[in-house]
């Protein structure tokens, strides 16, 4: 039988989710449920030095206006929470959209008519929202829970000076913003002192983690539910404020609170990634051999948070140099707190593919052999292998496709018509953690199997391709199998970020199925009623629903047969934590500029990654076509504007922030090493944020392959080029 | 709120009459969002799109009647062929669902600078019919912009259609923006042929307070075209005449720096818009049927 794993199978969920069958956070209907809105501050530094909530009280169908003075003490929970504060607990302000009140009402219309009628008044000091408001303010932080923030290998001054050719240049991105399209929602229900809470997470047990800090509560008394999640991107993997004064708020009522954030309320209640700046300095021999890799790099921090996101592991993690320096540093600004945005190791990556396309010119050699030359499979910072065997795979992959050795270097050398056609490339590169995660699978009398594990699926396919892991496991065909997940009281399993969840749940999922798969052989050897009563384990298969001995396939049982016989349900449990790893891949990018307008098309993208085995060719194309349509957005639209006097974000919505629509969107072809990772059960690696972490670059470098301009600061828009 | 639901046209006129404050919605692709973001308040909208009238084209004398309700859609459906810029701009406006509900009324009514129809109907020649309980009255298309987000309508008036005369001869429009569709324009340029009257209309779009006619553009082209016979034997537009309307146009405008773009890029897009949406019209005239790529800028 041909394995399910890998096979392009349509999503279990896609039927509920086009017919509105799915249930999401902001779905969920309780009886008696009460609405929530936030108000948010006008200032983005300072404090409130009153606040009238006479007028929003007397609103009809108003429940409560809570404020810091009224609302209930909570806690501020530690790291990972990322806030460093609580709002409504005290009367200071740290960013522009920071809650200053918590309305209640019968009605969300009530609500934020209530909201809207509170009169704040603050004392308002200067804020600085951008890096080039504190000028020679950045520091370097204390290390963070991905180590020290400065990395030095070798003599990085020597490997410059001693370079043939050398590239030294700043690279820099704005602020920006994920923008699911599900904004984060929370519904919160109690039950006595025990807390339901519905919640757009891509972790639930970090909420209830965080929510039972924050409320002094034990975590068990809290169940978290999250079935569905609209995109993440990031976005929901922090617990943030909105979910703990909504739990706070229920509580205090002893009524049930829904809270749906508005799209502009989005910009400064999660997350985003930070304006970054980053000075790549790349030296070579002759041959291409690079000496050295510095990467000095600032970006945005808050006051009250410190932690570094925009990291730069890809500067000692990609390419093989004895030289490297690797620094980041921090500003403090009066911005909402950044957080992880797909891909942290993005924007540094960005800088990087960029210089080396820089130093393939400086040094008259093509930009993929400068990357063959000098790819490693070894982390200087401990010697050992990283798994990024198979980068030259990928370059041969994609560059093949793509058509790469037809490429004449000269820039300006290729038009069509009026229009000038560039061709770039860059390497995409990601780690992924190592997470522990529990499965359960039961096998029931009437022959089907239930697993459940209490991870998440983000819109990336985690219930389909646990789908075909467990049936596959259990040699059972998928319709027989049901995979739920979203609950905390499933057994536990880490968040769905930083590329984990399929590298992390496949194992246990797997674990658990193998283990019920022989629970039923066992009581299927031991039973006299069955064919293979007396046969030895090891000697019987499972396929399709019925187990085999395999010397005689004759004799036949089936798992229905021997679980009904046995008269109850066969559990098992599995737990199992992955090895981290990098996935490697490359893209290469076709763009066609119209020089008078400054006009940019994506025409063409080809992409290869390995990713260990291909647990399903169908969502893991997904994610290379949401990474490089997303790359499009980041190399040519995507900024977060805000304004320099008022500190507000002058774009919170998807007509001011331009992420790119279909017109935008360029054919896209992707391919995969497939070979399993050997460290993994099923073979699988990390996946989900490789594709987009060079895809800026890449066309960035198409763009001064088509126009001799090379655009170091993001978004390229046309009035750059012209 | 309100939701007012007359069936006739005018009905919704006795209406607006007698409560001036109540704001018409067509399609409400402006309207809801202005609600959304709580710009505006209305005591009361007045829904227009159960008006029979209003969704209707037909042949006025010699030009044509376009209902303030018919949508962009079927402008491009049933139209294209009469109204050729209209059309075109027509089909840069957002998404197919915005294009299946917005209307040219409802571009008219908002009056923003940005709004696609408005350079086509000002190089075109619109008259927009306005109407009230007092009565009916034409509005050229060139008096009806009166500043940021204004019109010439009064508060008791409606636009009842908008009447362009069936393209004689070719019409563009051009557009650029800050994305390839789902875009507000950053400047956008419409130029038609009008050979029985031996000139061209050229319009500006997004790039002044109101939508503009590009006057000084026209008046050089017209006397280019009529000193060198060009209307009775068509030849190939001189680079340097295409250039120097290109930049009459641009001076036509008084744009400002914002989010989309800055004052300067759009002075010289619009160049580059007028010179080459003339170049695609000319040669369209000319029947040379060279592709449009082989021809621009
Ligand atoms: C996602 C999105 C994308 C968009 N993209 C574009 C674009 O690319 N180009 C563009 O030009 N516009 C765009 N728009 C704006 C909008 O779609 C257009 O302006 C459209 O023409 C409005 O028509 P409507 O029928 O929806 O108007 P409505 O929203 O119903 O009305 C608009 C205004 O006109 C008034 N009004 C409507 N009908 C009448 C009437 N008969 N008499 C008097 N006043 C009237 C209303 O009171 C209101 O002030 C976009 C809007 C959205 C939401």
């Amino acid at each position: 039988m041909s394995p399910l794993i890998g096979r392009a199978v349509p999503r279990v969920d896609g039927h509920a989710k086009v017919t509105g069958g799915a249930r999401y956070a902001a779905d969920t209907h309780v009886p008696g449920v009460t609405y929530g809105t936030l108000a948010t501050s006008t200032i983005a530094r300072g404090t409130i030095t009153t606040i009238d909530t006479t007028l929003a009280q007397a609103v009809p169908g108003v429940i409560a206006v809570f404020t810091h003075l009224t609302m209930p003490r909570l806690v501020t929970p530690p790291s990972p929470y990322p806030k460093g504060f609580v709002p409504l607990q005290d009367a200071t302000i740290h960013h522009n959209g920071q809650p200053v009140a918590y309305v209640v009402a019968q009605t969300l219309e009530q609500a934020q008519e209530a909201a809207a009628l509170i009169d704040v008044r603050y004392h308002a000091e200067p804020a600085k929202v951008a890096i080039d408001d504190a000028p020679g303010e950045e520091f370097l932080p204390p290390p963070g829970p991905e180590g020290p923030q400065e990395f030095v290998h070798g003599d990085p001054a020597a490997g410059l000076a001693n370079a043939h050719k050398k590239v030294d240049a700043t690279y820099s991105s704005p602020v920006h913003h994920h923008n699911p399209i599900e904004t984060s929602a929370t519904v919160a229900v109690w039950d006595g002192d025990q807390l339901t809470l519905h919640e757009s997470t891509q972790s639930i047990s970090l909420t209830q983690q965080i929510v039972a800090q924050a409320l002094s509560v034990p975590q068990n008394t809290i169940r978290v539910l999250t079935p569905f999640l609209g995109g993440g991107f990031g976005s929901k993997a922090p617990v943030w404020p909105h979910t703990l004064l909504t739990a706070a708020v229920a509580r205090q009522l002893r009524k049930p609170v829904k809270l749906v954030l508005t799209r502009a309320q989005m910009y400064t209640s999660s997350g985003h990634r930070a304006e970054f700046r980053q000075q790549v300095t790349v030296g070579a021999a002759k041959d291409g051999t690079l000496t050295a890799i510095v990467n000095i790099s600032n970006q945005q921090l808050s006051r009250t948070e410190q932690r570094v996101f925009n990291t730069s592991e890809s500067s000692w993690m990609v390419y093989g140099c004895p030289n490297i320096h690797a620094k980041q540093l921090g500003v403090r600004l009066d911005l909402p707190t950044p957080h992880f945005m797909r891909s942290p190791e993005g924007p540094a990556l960005v800088g990087l593919e960029m210089a080396l396309d820089e130093l393939s010119y400086e040094l008259g050699m093509d930009p993929v052999a400068l990357r063959l030359k000098n790819y490693t499979d070894l982390n200087p910072e401990n010697g050992q292998k990283i798994g990024n065997q198979n980068l030259p795979e990928c370059l041969k992959l994609a560059g093949d496709a793509f058509g790469w050795s037809r490429r004449n270097p000269t820039p300006r050398s290729m038009r069509d018509g009026n229009e000038l056609i560039g061709w770039g490339m860059a390497t995409e590169a990601h780690s992924y953690h190592a997470r522990a995660s529990s499965a359960w699978v039961q096998i029931d009398t009437d022959g089907h199997a239930l697993a459940r594990c209490g991870t998440q699926d983000i819109g990336t396919g985690t219930y389909t391709v646990m789908t075909q892991v467990t049936a596959e496991a259990l040699g059972m065909p998928m319709n027989s199998v049901r995979f739920e997940l979203g609950d905390t009281n499933f057994p536990a399993a880490g968040f769905s970020a930083a590329s984990v969840t399929v590298s992390s749940v496949s194992g246990s999922v797997d674990k658990a199925a193998r283990a019920a798969r022989d629970a039923v052989i066992a009581l299927a050897v031991a039973d006299p009623h069955s064919p293979l009563h007396g046969a030895a384990p090891d000697r019987i298969v499972t396929e399709h629903g019925f187990l085999f001995l395999t010397d005689d396939r004759t004799r036949r049982d089936s798992y229905q047969g021997v679980v009904s016989r046995h008269g109850k349900p066969v559990e098992a449990t599995g737990s199992f934590l992955n090895v981290p790893g990098y996935t490697t891949g490359a893209s290469f990018i076709e763009v066609r500029v119209d020089p008078w307008l400054g006009r940019v098309r994506v025409t063409r993208a080809v992409a290869a990654y390995d990713i260990g085995r291909v647990m399903n060719h169908r969502t893991a194309r997904s994610q290379v076509l949401g990474g490089m349509i997303w790359g499009v957005g980041y190399a040519l639209t995507e900024h977060t504007m805000i304004d320099r006097h008022t500190a507000r974000i002058v774009n919170p919505n998807l007509s001011g922030y331009l992420v790119p629509v279909n017109a935008d969107a360029p054919k896209i072809e992707a391919f995969f090493v497939d070979k399993p990772d050997p460290t993994s059960p099923v073979g699988a690696k990390g996946f989900g944020e490789a594709p987009i972490t060079g895809v800026p670059a890449a066309i960035s470098n198409a763009i001064y392959h088509a126009t001799g301009r090379r655009i170091r600061d993001l978004p390229i828009t046309q009035d750059k080029l012209l | 709120m309100d939701f007012l639901i007359p069936s006739t046209f005018a009905e919704a006129l006795a209406i607006k009459a007698e409560r001036p404050e109540v704001v018409p919605i067509a399609g409400g692709t402006d309207v809801m969002v202005e609600l959304n973001f709580d710009h505006r308040r209305p005591t009361a909208l007045l829904d227009l799109t159960r008006i029979a009238e209003l969704t209707e084209w037909a042949p006025s004398e010699n030009l044509l009647r376009v209902g303030a309700g018919v949508p962009y859609v079927r402008i491009i459906d049933e139209l294209g062929d009469r109204l050729p810029g209209l059309a075109m701009a027509s089909r840069t406006v957002g998404s197919p669902q915005i294009r299946n509900r917005g209307t040219v009324g409802g571009n008219l009514g908002a009056a923003s600078p940005a709004g696609d129809t408005h350079p086509v109907l000002l190089a075109c020649d619109a008259q927009v019919e306005v109407a009230s309980v007092r009565g009916t009255r034409m509005i050229p298309a060139a008096e009806f912009y009166l500043g940021v987000k204004r019109n010439a309508l009064e508060p008791d008036e409606l636009i009842a259609a908008v009447h362009l005369a069936p393209a004689a001869a070719p019409q563009q429009f051009s557009k650029v923006g800050t994305r390839n569709a789902m875009v507000i324009a950053v400047c956008s340029f419409a130029v038609a042929l009008h050979p029985e009257q031996g000139r061209v209309g050229a319009a500006v779009g997004s790039a002044a307070p109101t939508p503009r006619r590009a006057l000084a553009a026209e008046e050089f082209l017209a006397g280019e075209l009529s000193d060198a016979g060009l209307w009775e034997s068509p030849k190939p537009l001189l680079d340097s005449v295409r250039r120097r309307f290109g930049e009459l146009a641009a001076e036509a405008a008084s744009p400002i720096d914002d989010v989309r773009g800055t004052a300067a890029y759009r002075r010289h897009a619009l160049a580059v818009l007028a010179r080459r949406t003339l170049g695609w019209a000319w040669q369209d005239y000319c029947g040379t049927g060279e592709t449009r790529s082989q021809s621009c800028a």
